[in-house]
């Protein structure tokens, strides 16, 4: 079959087309219950993501695999990578867009960055430039694909330039064509922040037939002309020119792909179009979840032929110069399938038209609200900030700006892209879009990231974007000197653009993408770092990093402070969103929040918020501050709500500060506990044991005691000596129960502190020899030599003589008990040190185990001799001689002796600081 | 049933996993001209990993025990990144 295509016929196809895109938007706009279904619907939502294939995908990619294999690819691999990630980036930046009635990615960043009209305008600037070559592209590929198909017949393609349609360029006349049909279609609302559930409608259903249109090509070429896949890679194969596709790197290394990978993975958020689509358009964030798989799985099946179709037409055009980016309409053409070329034409037209029209409105609104509005309403002779209905000027410039965009990719297409392939171009535009992604990313994790950063940052990442591939590109189409590539600016080698300071070896694609992003981000980064935020910024910061913890409950996050009554607000808003729908607005949002509204009364900070909101939807966020900041009468913030908003952050810090260091006390508090209890139970069982011992030693003497008294009693015949001996032997008992009682009651009220004291000048000399005296018969007894050595001419010192009595009466008659059991020697001595008198007492026995030198001065540690099992003594003696030294001001202490036995030590000072003991005590 | 936050650690894993497979040194492994069961090797093993990563992608973001009745609103994922948020700020 032999069709040739008549332009009449394809233009008006192409006409219908558009009608039925406008219908259907037309159709959902107005219909409420299907508007309702379409905007609850997530396949919808993920068809008009798809927005992301253009003709660059229809046309471009066949071209791209046709030259360079496989290495496509990365612009889909890199969407997808970013949509894995999908709740850490798309729902936050969802969230923060429908909480700030975000309008565009322009918009977005001048948010962010404390609504700063400087930054919106130069993220409008830099999105409009770095659109055009994208723009442009998509007027290239409908007016060639245009041309190819009304002149190709049977299987000749033109070879000749094509005569231009209706007297000019088709190119021109395409361009224009777009931009009524965009302004037709996008320009309906005014208020951008609203959905546009038809326009959305309109979109996923291109999304569709190009989906369709791509795979009936795909289709044909695999199973109508070759036999299948593997016919075609088969054949494919035995041409080594041709398997060269099978690969991506072609031996050219990877550093293009994996730029390109990440090029993409920024465009899919960064490009003003896709943010607009994915974000500002998104009905509900559950739908995201769907989109998620869906889209990616969307751009793999549109995928699917490209490499077919590609290898298709190197295989139909060998030999023959042929565009390899229009093999998807060339290649049925060459088969004669005029009708499959059709469908593909206008598959191709629908890829070329959804970017344009979606692009077009995000940039246009971002022309409007974030470039001319804010200068026009600088403009003070203007006076246009006193005008009473500003909707249809706002319409206008809006209208203007899309026709604006569009001759300006148009005149990208005539300067630069006629010589280039769709990829090479529209790859220009990605590297421009990436730009944005520090700002956003770091915008939406990172709150110290300040206005000054951001603008240096995006400055100089597009000054050299701009040098490296955008003034080239002109420069190689002629339009300026090609010097300018060959010897850098001004002859300077290391201004070279393709090879900048000196870099050279890489493709200029990566090339350009080092630069810039170093620039970029490191300007960004370190600026943020060296500079301050205002407190307007460091609001906005935490508003879009902390945007979860903001969303419940509209929280009083509000930075105006001053009055204004609800009449001037309306007359406000209605100048830009329209009066009607203002009033019923601030109607609607006085019922919900339960209050009457009286145009004389002055609004709170809520409606102010809400009116600012309303506002921000229609010129955007920074302008609608600038606006509502000119009626109020007041400060835009008081330091103090500034500071109340950053102490929440801190406090928390603080808070947990505190915490940390309560929780280190505890852990303290409870080591110390558990010592102490320790202790305690070591105590107890200590206890334990001197009760035992003590009712045993107070048993001991009571049993005798009962004995002989039970012996005299029952025997009253007993001899007069026996009787003696008995009396004795009581009595000896009883003394003996009265010093272990008065032993005890001592401690006892030495340790509570309510001992009675008399301190006098004492001889200790005298003291001495009294004590031992005491203790002679049980030194006779036990058959023991005591030795004094007593220095002559010893000091008086301060102390209670009964007290040092008892020290060296139980220190000797400790050293008794432990001394040798056959040749027992005791040396009691004293002699004059510097500070005081230094007594000693020492024994021939077996000594202090060295663990135990701190222990026996405790109570009721016993020491047990070796011969007897049975402790001697009560535990208390040694206690006591410490407790009485220390009160003295003196120490004591014990040692061993190198030939055996220990030697007790204690000092005693010679003036006592009456002061000083008593702070002791 | 809370969310655990296990969604967000799959993602971070299919993301590494991703990267990884498309990037060399892997990629440089299947980068041949050589043709598997008729279809060409990198052709075969890009698209091939790419579904299952959409597969992987699908199994992260299926709601669970969320019935989706028809009516009401079902619960957005907004309300569990809130709680996930919540839980663990430092994964943001």
């Amino acid at each position: 079959m032999t069709l040739v295509m008549s332009s009449g016929l394809v233009i008006t196809v192409s006409f219908l087309y558009l009608g039925l895109l406008f219908a259907i938007a037309h159709y959902v706009d107005t219909r409420a219950g299907l508007k309702r279904i379409l905007s609850r619907n997530p396949y919808i939502y993920t068809l008009s993501i798809a927005v992301f294939c253009t003709s660059w995908t229809f046309y471009g990619s066949v071209g791209r695999a046709a030259t360079t294999g496989l290495d496509f690819l990365p612009i889909y691999l890199g969407p997808t990578l970013v949509f894995v990630l999908w709740s850490f980036v798309w729902i936050k930046i969802i969230r923060i867009c429908k909480q700030r009635r975000i309008t565009s990615i322009a918009d977005f960043i001048a948010s962010r960055y404390g609504k700063s009209t400087m930054l919106g305008g130069l993220v409008t600037i830099i999105a409009v430039v770095g659109i055009m070559p994208y723009i442009s592209l998509q007027l290239k590929s409908i007016a060639t694909s245009f041309r190819i198909l009304i002149t190709s017949s049977g299987g000749l393609l033109p070879t000749t330039p094509v005569e231009p349609l209706f007297f000019v360029d088709t190119t021109l006349v395409v361009a224009v064509a777009l931009a009524l049909f965009a302004i037709l279609f996008g320009t309906r609302h005014i208020d951008a922040s609203e959905h546009h559930e038809g326009l959305v409608a309109a979109i996923a259903f291109e999304s569709v037939v190009k989906l369709l249109a791509f795979l009936t090509v795909g289709g044909f070429v695999t199973y109508g002309i070759f036999n299948g896949f593997t016919d075609i890679f088969q054949r494919a194969s035995v041409d080594p020119s041709l398997s060269q596709l099978f690969t991506v790197s072609q031996g050219q290394g990877y550093s293009l792909w994996m730029t390109m990978t990440l090029l993409s993975m920024a465009a899919i958020i960064c490009l003003p179009r896709q943010f607009y689509i994915t974000a500002v358009e998104n009905p509900d964030e559950g739908y995201v979840r769907k989109a998620t798989w869906l889209f990616p799985a969307y751009l793999l099946v549109i995928n699917i032929f490209v490499l077919p179709i590609a290898i298709g037409g190197r295989l139909a055009f060998a030999g023959t110069p042929a565009d390899a980016d229009m093999f998807v309409l060339t290649v049925p053409l060459y088969y004669d399938h005029g009708f499959i070329a059709l469908f593909a034409f206008l598959g191709g037209l629908s890829a070329a038209t959804s970017m344009v029209i979606v692009a077009s409105i995000a940039l246009s609104t971002m022309v409007c609200n974030d470039l001319v509005m804010p200068v026009l309403l600088r403009w003070k002779w203007l006076n246009i900030s006193r005008n009473a209905d500003l909707t249809g000027l706002l319409l206008f410039i809006r209208r203007a700006s899309i026709l604006l965009i569009l001759v300006l990719g148009y005149g990208y297409y005539l300067f630069a892209s006629e010589s280039h392939s769709l990829v090479t171009i529209g790859l220009v535009s990605f590297a421009a879009a990436a730009q944005f992604a520090p700002a956003i990313i770091g915008g939406i994790f990172w709150k110290d990231a300040n206005f000054k950063g951001a603008l240096t940052g995006l400055l100089c990442g597009f000054i050299l974007w701009v040098y490296t591939l955008l003034l080239p590109s002109l420069a190689q189409s002629g339009w300026l000197p090609i010097s300018f590539i060959e010897e850098g600016l001004f002859g300077i080698n290391l201004l070279k653009p393709y090879a900048l300071f000196g870099l050279d070896g890489f493709d200029r694609l990566t090339h350009a993408l080092f630069w810039s992003m170093v620039f970029n981000i490191g300007c960004y980064w370190i600026i943020s770092l060296l500079t301050q935020q205002t407190a307007l910024e460091r609001i906005q910061a935490k508003l879009f990093v902390d945007v979860f913890e903001h969303s419940e409950g509209e929280r009083d996050n509000s930075y105006w402070k001053g009055s204004v009554t609800i009449g001037d607000l309306q007359q406000l808003v209605g100048r830009f969103v329209g009066v009607r729908k203002v009033a019923d607005a601030f109607d609607s949002f006085a019922r919900d929040k339960k209050i009457n509204l009286r145009k004389s009364q002055v609004v709170d900070v809520q409606f102010l918020n809400f009116a600012e909101k309303l506002l921000a939807g229609s010129i955007g966020s920074a302008t609608a501050r600038v606006m509502v900041g000119s009626i109020v009468k007041g400060e835009v913030v008081s330091l103090d709500e500034v500071y109340r908003i950053l102490d929440e952050t801190s406090q928390v810090i603080e808070y947990s500060h505190k915490l940390e260091q309560k929780s280190t006390e505890l852990e303290e508090a409870t080591a110390q506990l558990q010592m102490a209890n320790a202790r305690l139970k070591e105590l107890d069982s200590l206890k334990d044991d001197f009760l035992s011992m003590v009712s045993h030693e107070l048993r001991t003497p009571l049993t005798s005691l009962r004995a002989f008294g039970e012996i005299l009693q029952d025997n009253p015949n007993v001899s007069l000596a026996e009787r003696k001996q008995f009396l004795g032997i009581i009595i000896n008992e009883s003394e003996r129960l009265t010093r272990l009682i008065d032993q005890l009651l001592d401690l006892a009220k030495m340790e509570a502190g309510r001992m009675d004291w008399s301190l006098a000048d004492v001889d200790a000399c005298q003291v001495i020899r009294e004590a031992v005296g005491t203790l002679d018969a049980l030194i006779l007894e036990n058959n023991i030599k005591l030795d004094l050595q007593l220095a002559p001419g010893l000091p008086k010192i301060r102390a209670d003589r009964d007290q040092l009595m008892q020290v060296i009466i139980n220190l000797v008659s400790n050293a008794i008990k432990f001394c040798d059991q056959d040749a027992g020697e005791i040396l009691v001595a004293a002699k004059e040190q510097e500070t005081g008198l230094l007594i000693s007492v020492e024994d021939n026995g077996i000594g202090v185990p060295a663990p135990l030198k701190e222990k026996i001065f405790e109570r009721f540690h016993q020491s047990h001799s070796v011969a007897q099992e049975k402790p001697q003594g009560s535990g208390l003696g040694l206690a006591i001689c410490r407790q009485i030294v220390t009160y003295l001001d003196g120490r004591i202490w014990v040692e061993n002796k190198t030939e055996g036995g220990a030697r007790f030590y204690f000092t005693i000072p010679f003036e006592q600081d009456e002061e000083l003991r008593q702070i002791a005590e | 049933m809370k969310r655990t936050g296990r969604k967000k650690e799959w993602s971070i894993l299919v993301f590494c996993i991703f990267l990884l497979g498309i990037f060399p040194p892997v990629l440089f492994v299947f980068d041949k001209k050589l043709l598997v069961a008729g279809l060409p090797l990198g052709f075969l093993y890009l698209y091939g990993f790419w579904a299952v990563m959409i597969l992987f992608m699908a199994i992260g973001a299926r709601r669970r025990n969320i019935p989706d009745t028809p009516g009401s609103p079902a619960p957005s994922i907004s309300d569990q990144s809130i709680t996930i948020v919540r839980n663990d700020p430092r994964d943001v």
